[in-house]
């Protein structure tokens, strides 16, 4: 251990004398701080928008004026999604999401107003966030600060003096592994804290809530990097030249990082093609169609019901319990098709992860995105809650309907409107978060398993001659 | 002349005859191939979905036309108000009518996807607030939509700078590293131009390559107009010509000032991921920063409070709107208890008093857009993205003129419908056959060469500064380590 130190020592003290080490370092944390500082003003606005509009439209609910309780259905509401503080490091599906539902009787509808669409190419093609520098920026420092670690030794004869002095090649290797650990380390370190402040400045309240979801998500990038760094470091010692080394280090890191992922995507398309929106459109009318008969069923439902034999002599309002049952319709109808196309997207996503084994990066990029509330299966269960809600105020007037529409020239005042609470988004706990994310967890830690393999292995091979 | 000639010739045996640069060659000759085949299915299926699209509103249309026709000559009786096809508000598309003006896929849309993938290729006319109108995407999983596609513009973009600075590597620091490069120069060679003649070579095979890629995707989209496509690739392969030249400077430029191969290849990496990555990302930070995007939030909110107030008012919209356009007021026409007239009233006061309101994020959103486009200039990665989508007609650019020209047509439909709502002129095969219909008239090719033409200046000059930075580098060139 102490043989390994001294190494880890000697690695450590050579590379803050690079002007590489420092050129790194700085580099890093100017990126993410700049990162994080030019889209954190953003975040303030958007968040008081985000509340204050969500407070504005439940507030014009209740002050629609007094009127026919599925009129003042009709009127809507607006969901706003809610913006994660974590979404600064990594804004993952966000850009292609929309940011508001309009929630209204009879009708599931999409999210509105993606921002992506707002802006143009150049900024869609160029976007960077922290999770951008963590998971394509961070891996080329790594591969450009350790490619000669190993193979640099070789070439300048160090190795072999090193060996000389009674170091064991175990000792060289562990002391090896830990000082590229502490170099990278002290590169990206400086950064993470800067970052961290920034968002603990940002948004304490939001801050606090999150620290453990941050906490795991600085753990995923960890292990992300420690991979980068075993591979590095073998494919180092098993080239034994510079220049051969950082030959093939870097074409691992081009496909990793920039030809994999949009190959995979690509794949995944083709493989799992999902419905385009007019084809889901028309499969929703299609089922949307109610069958001949089906209003004298729900009328021999009621009339049975309510022990009566004339719509006449119901104790409810038939128009109201017609729009109820007409609501249970388009509401299964809507929901069963929106189910479909999120599990369509889920086994899309769930194939990706299994590519991820030829890529880590595929899996820590979902993994990233779930853990700052920016994956697409955030978005869902916004949208699954949004309609939840949805159904319910709508039912809720379509009960006041059916209780006092009997009465006629009825309308629904404030009073009523009041038994509508407030929209609040349901987001996934963190268990399910990381459950969600189990194949991607596994994945990276089989990936960790095979690069620590890797690594021992070309460990083995080390010979000085 | 000859001198050359014979270095030209011995260079391209060599690079024949090296297995690593033959791959490389080849592996970019596959991920072109790849990546033109993957925009040309992109481009099929586009083309597929607006045909279908077309399809059923050509079918929906003729079915509510026969429907109007048998409720107009008494065979058949609307089921309900809002099923009558012969209401004007309903076939206008208050309801779920309409009709639909589409964007039709470009010839070269192969190249390059764009934001092809965010935008609604079709638009739904109808009497509703445009920005209801325009929010007709695709549906897709949004996680695929934050990898971007691998399509010619990633290839060229991307993959070709790479592609040049890997097959570039052995220009002169390898053989300045082992020695060779001295020997090479003691036997009269001339360094400098066996130097220009290794990136010729270079420069040829990555020309092959995207002309091979070009004419891929020129032969999966082919149309009508084949000089206007021949003049859009000619001067694509000028504006890729000019970002393989800029790529082989900075090659040359390395070579030319690191002595040690390693350092060299490494260093020209770094360059790439500055000039590719880091340099268009904090460009658009900058952008971000500046200018923040419009907020959507505050756009719907105050479209919002604005129809509250137009619908509070209720018949006394109509009234208003009324003493505003006497022209719609006549005999037989809209009474005030009149649904149909009074919901046109309220939705064009409503837009009436947004107007200000969109204007401002208009104005905020074209003031982002122009800062980043000006200053995408300053990344030869920005711009040849920008160029790229010029050629396959899938940027911004194109799009917003199709939002344009929808604008104008949204207008001509709500003049044709408007005054027969409020004069309840029923909807019969005359009416109908003097609906206007929408076709996306396409910008001239002599804009489009402009743009490319403006795009290949900006490489240009790019590569030409360069390119003296490699010709001083050269006056102080030592071939040995």
């Amino acid at each position: 251990m102490k043989d390994a130190l001294r190494v880890t020592r000697y690695d450590y003290l050579i590379a803050v004398r690079e002007g590489r080490f420092w050129a790194a370092l700085a580099l890093t944390a100017v990126l993410a701080v700049f990162c994080i500082a030019s889209t954190r003003k953003a975040y303030q606005v958007q968040t008081a928008q985000q509340r204050a509009a969500a407070e504005e439209t439940h507030q014009q609910f209740l002050d629609q004026g007094d009127k026919n309780p599925h009129t003042a259905a009709h009127y809507g509401m607006y969901a706003f999604k809610p913006i994660s503080l974590l979404s600064l490091i990594d804004p993952g599906v966000l850009p292609y999401t929309g940011v508001a539902i309009f929630m209204e009787p009879h009708r599931q509808n999409t999210a509105l107003f993606r921002p992506a669409e707002d802006s143009s190419s150049s900024a869609r093609f160029s976007s960077l966030s922290i999770s951008t520098l963590m998971l394509v920026f961070v891996p080329f420092l790594i591969v450009a600060m350790l490619y000669d670690s190993v193979a640099g030794d070789f070439t300048n004869g160090s190795l072999r003096q090193l060996l000389a002095t009674g170091i064991s090649k175990r000792s060289f290797a562990f002391g090896k592994l830990l000082g590229a650990m502490a170099k990278i380390s002290s590169v990206i370190l400086p950064a993470g804290l800067l970052v961290g402040a920034i968002l603990a400045f940002t948004d304490t309240q939001s801050f606090g809530s999150s620290a453990l979801r941050l906490l795991l998500l600085c753990l995923a990038y960890f292990l992300y990097c420690c991979l980068w760094i075993m591979l590095t470091i073998s494919v180092s010692a098993l080239a034994k030249q510079p220049g051969r080394a950082i030959g093939a280090l870097l074409l691992v890191w081009l496909l990793a990082t920039l030809v994999i992922p949009p190959g995979a995507a690509e794949l995944v398309r083709s493989l799992r093609p999902t419905p385009s929106r007019l084809a889901f459109e028309k499969a929703v009318a299609k089922d949307l169609q109610t069958p001949p008969r089906y209003e004298d069923e729900i009328k021999r439902e009621a009339l049975g019901e309510y022990h009566v034999s004339r719509v006449e002599d119901l104790p409810v309002s038939w128009a109201g319990v017609l729009l109820e049952k007409n609501e249970n319709h388009t509401t299964h109808v809507y929901r069963s098709h929106m189910e479909l196309l999120q599990s369509d997207y889920e086994s899309q996503t769930r194939l990706a992860s299994l590519l991820g084994i030829f890529d880590p990066l595929l899996n820590v990029k979902e993994l990233s995105a779930a853990l700052t509330g920016t994956s697409v299966r955030d978005f869902d269960e916004f949208t699954s809650s949004a309609d939840r809600y949805r159904e319910s105020f709508v039912q809720a007037m379509n009960d006041d309907m059916k209780e006092h529409g009997t009465a006629a020239g009825y309308v629904a005042t404030r009073s009523t409107f009041e038994t509508v609470p407030k929209f609040n988004a349901t987001l996934p706990t963190l268990s399910d978060t990381l459950r969600s994310q189990s194949i991607g967890i596994v994945l990276l830690l089989v990936q960790l398993l095979l690069g620590a393999a890797l690594f021992l292995f070309s460990m083995r091979r080390l010979e000085v001659l | 002349v000859s001198q050359i000639s014979r270095y030209l010739r011995w260079e391209f045996w060599a690079f024949c005859k090296d297995r690593s640069q033959v791959a490389a060659t080849a592996v970019l000759l596959v991920f072109g191939l790849l990546a033109v085949w993957n925009g040309s299915r992109w481009q099929k299926r586009e083309a597929a979905q607006l045909q279908a699209a077309a399809t059923d509103a050509d079918t929906a249309w003729s079915k509510s036309r026969s429907e109007a026709e048998a409720i107009l000559g008494g065979r058949a009786k609307a089921a309900s108000l809002f099923t009558d096809p012969t209401i004007p508000a309903l076939a206008g598309g208050l309801g779920s009518g309409g009709a639909i003006a589409i964007l039709p896929v470009a010839p070269l849309e192969s190249l390059a996807v764009g934001q092809s993938d965010l935008h609604p290729r079709y638009l739904r006319a109808a009497l509703k607030p445009e920005y209801e109108l325009t929010e007709n995407y695709e549906l897709q999983n949004p996680s695929f939509l934050t990898y971007g596609h691998f399509d010619a513009a990633f290839l060229f973009v991307v993959l070709l700078p790479l592609y040049l600075l890997i097959v570039s590597r052995n220009v002169y620091a390898e053989e300045r590293q082992s020695g060779t490069l001295m020997l090479i120069g003691a036997e009269g060679v001339d360094l400098r131009l066996l130097g220009l003649a290794r990136l010729a070579v270079r420069f040829v095979m990555a020309f092959l390559v995207s002309v091979i890629c070009i004419a891929c995707a020129c032969a999966c989209g082919r149309t009508g107009d084949l000089g206007g496509e021949l003049v859009t690739s000619l001067l694509l392969l000028l504006v890729i010509s000019l970002y393989a030249l800029f790529w082989l400077g900075i090659a040359l430029a390395a070579h030319l000032s690191i002595r040690n191969a390693a350092t060299s290849t490494l260093a020209l990496l770094a360059v790439w991921v500055g000039v590719v990555i880091v340099w268009p990302g904090l460009i658009s930070l900058t952008g971000s920063l500046l200018y923040p995007a419009p907020s959507r939030i505050e756009m719907v909110q105050s479209y919002r409070r604005a129809s509250t107030s137009a619908a509070r008012q209720g018949a006394k919209s109509l009234a208003g709107y009324l003493n505003d356009h006497p022209e719609l007021a006549g005999a037989g026409g809209a009474q005030m208890s009149d649904f149909f007239a009074t919901t046109v009233a309220m939705q064009d006061l409503t837009e009436s008093a947004i107007r200000p309101v969109l204007s401002r994020f208009e104005e905020q959103r074209e003031a982002r857009e122009r800062w980043l486009t000006i200053f995408s200039r300053v990344s030869p990665a920005s711009t040849m993205q920008l160029a790229m989508e010029d050629a396959a007609s899938s940027g911004d650019r194109r799009y917003q003129r199709y939002l344009n020209q929808f604008g104008k047509y949204l207008l001509q439909w709500r003049a044709y419908f408007v005054p027969r709502i409020f004069q309840k002129r029923a909807m019969d095969a005359a009416a109908s056959a003097q609906i206007p219909r929408f076709q996306y008239v396409e910008q001239n090719s002599s804009v489009l060469a402009k743009q490319l033409l403006l795009d290949a200046l900006y490489l240009g000059a790019f590569a030409a500064a360069v390119a003296i930075l490699c010709a001083q580098l050269f006056t102080r060139f030592k071939p040995t380590a």
